[in-house]
């Protein structure tokens, strides 16, 4: 075998490692970036929490204010569609309910409607997000027990 | 020796091109913008789920609900020695919060709801629970599976009439 032969067939073999190494390193850097760009943040549900307990929590939405806010103490007062639209805009369709004194308030004069497009979608995807909480309702100085029920769209 | 100095070149060539190649597609892939509703149909998914707590609202208000001239803490320390009129009133109380039973765990199984209420008094202790909580049936309907996601409970430390603390404490096992 000539020298030259040998020098070419060696480096050859060399060349063919550096770049399979290449490669490999290359498709391993991609799929770890390609992992990490393509995960999907679902949001939604902590979104709907979030605007529901804002509903009990703030004084800007039905919370009862004395010097400071009362959590979880609705006052009757702020239990109104244009302080509900106030508090929590008309971003995410939001319909608010206090059982015992049946009276039911929505930032959306069309919930119904988005109510039903979700139903509809809910199969593939969840967008409605319920719950029940507990309160106390402040009513000329009173305070009588109540549940709020809430029912947040989010899309 | 010719060979080798060409090889050698060469890959110094090969090697700056992939680095460029590279730096390239890092470019690329930080620098587009990615349309969030691309994002739907990928399989991994990071879910931040909603706190399954309600920040202590519910004993809080259970507390101070109006009976008569008094609230229930009143009336639970003014009848201490009366345990079933105080676990009348808390059932009848707890009713509107967490009402489960076997018909609403074939018709809705996922809104399943326990409760149970320990309150401590500096003698003696008074164990109360509702909803969906007898352990028998719990157990049937898989309920321990929930317990690490849906489970929470708060106290209260408060003094009675002549100082003492009681401690009440409010668990919840709730579902969807």
């Amino acid at each position: 075998m000539k020298k030259g032969a040998y020098i070419l067939s060696g480096e050859l073999s060399l060349w063919i490692n550096r770049i399979l190494l290449t490669i490999v390193v290359f498709g391993s850097v991609l799929f770890t970036i390609d992992q990490s760009l393509s995960k999907d943040i679902e949001i939604e549900e902590s979104i709907a929490d979030m605007a529901i307990r804002r509903l009990y929590y703030s004084s800007s939405c039905f919370a009862s204010e004395d010097l400071s806010s009362d959590p979880g103490v609705v006052d009757i007062k702020k239990f109104t569609e244009k302080r509900l639209v106030n508090c929590l805009t008309k971003k995410y369709p939001i319909r608010v309910r206090l059982e015992n004194k049946n009276i039911q308030i929505s930032n959306l004069k069309s919930f119904n409607d988005e109510l039903n497009i979700c139903k509809v979608q809910n199969k593939k995807e969840k967008c409605l997000f319920e719950n029940e909480q507990y309160v106390l309702v402040k009513e000329n100085g009173n305070l009588k027990q109540d549940i709020l029920k809430v029912e947040v769209i989010v899309k | 020796m010719k060979k080798g100095v060409l090889g050698e070149g060469m890959m110094n060539v090969i090697s700056l091109l992939v680095l460029v190649g590279i730096l390239v597609v890092f470019f690329i892939i930080f620098t587009k913008n990615i349309d969030y509703s691309n994002l739907k149909n990928v399989e991994e998914i990071i879910s931040s789920k909603k706190i399954n707590s309600d920040g202590g609202i519910t004993l809080k208000n259970l507390l101070n609900t109006p009976l008569e001239n008094v609230n229930l803490y009143e009336f639970i320390i003014l009848n201490k020695n009366d345990q079933e009129k105080i676990k009348n009133k808390v059932n009848e109380l707890m009713k509107d919060i967490c009402n489960f039973d076997k018909i609403l765990f074939i018709l809705e199984p996922e809104k399943i709801c326990s409760w149970n209420m320990k309150i401590k008094f500096s003698d003696e202790t008074i164990n109360l629970e509702g909803g969906f909580a007898k352990s028998s049936e719990a157990k049937a309907s898989g309920i321990s599976q929930q317990d690490s996601t849906n489970k929470f409970s708060y106290n209260l430390n408060l003094p009675d009439y002549n100082n003492n603390l009681v401690n009440i404490e409010l668990g919840f096992i709730k579902g969807t």
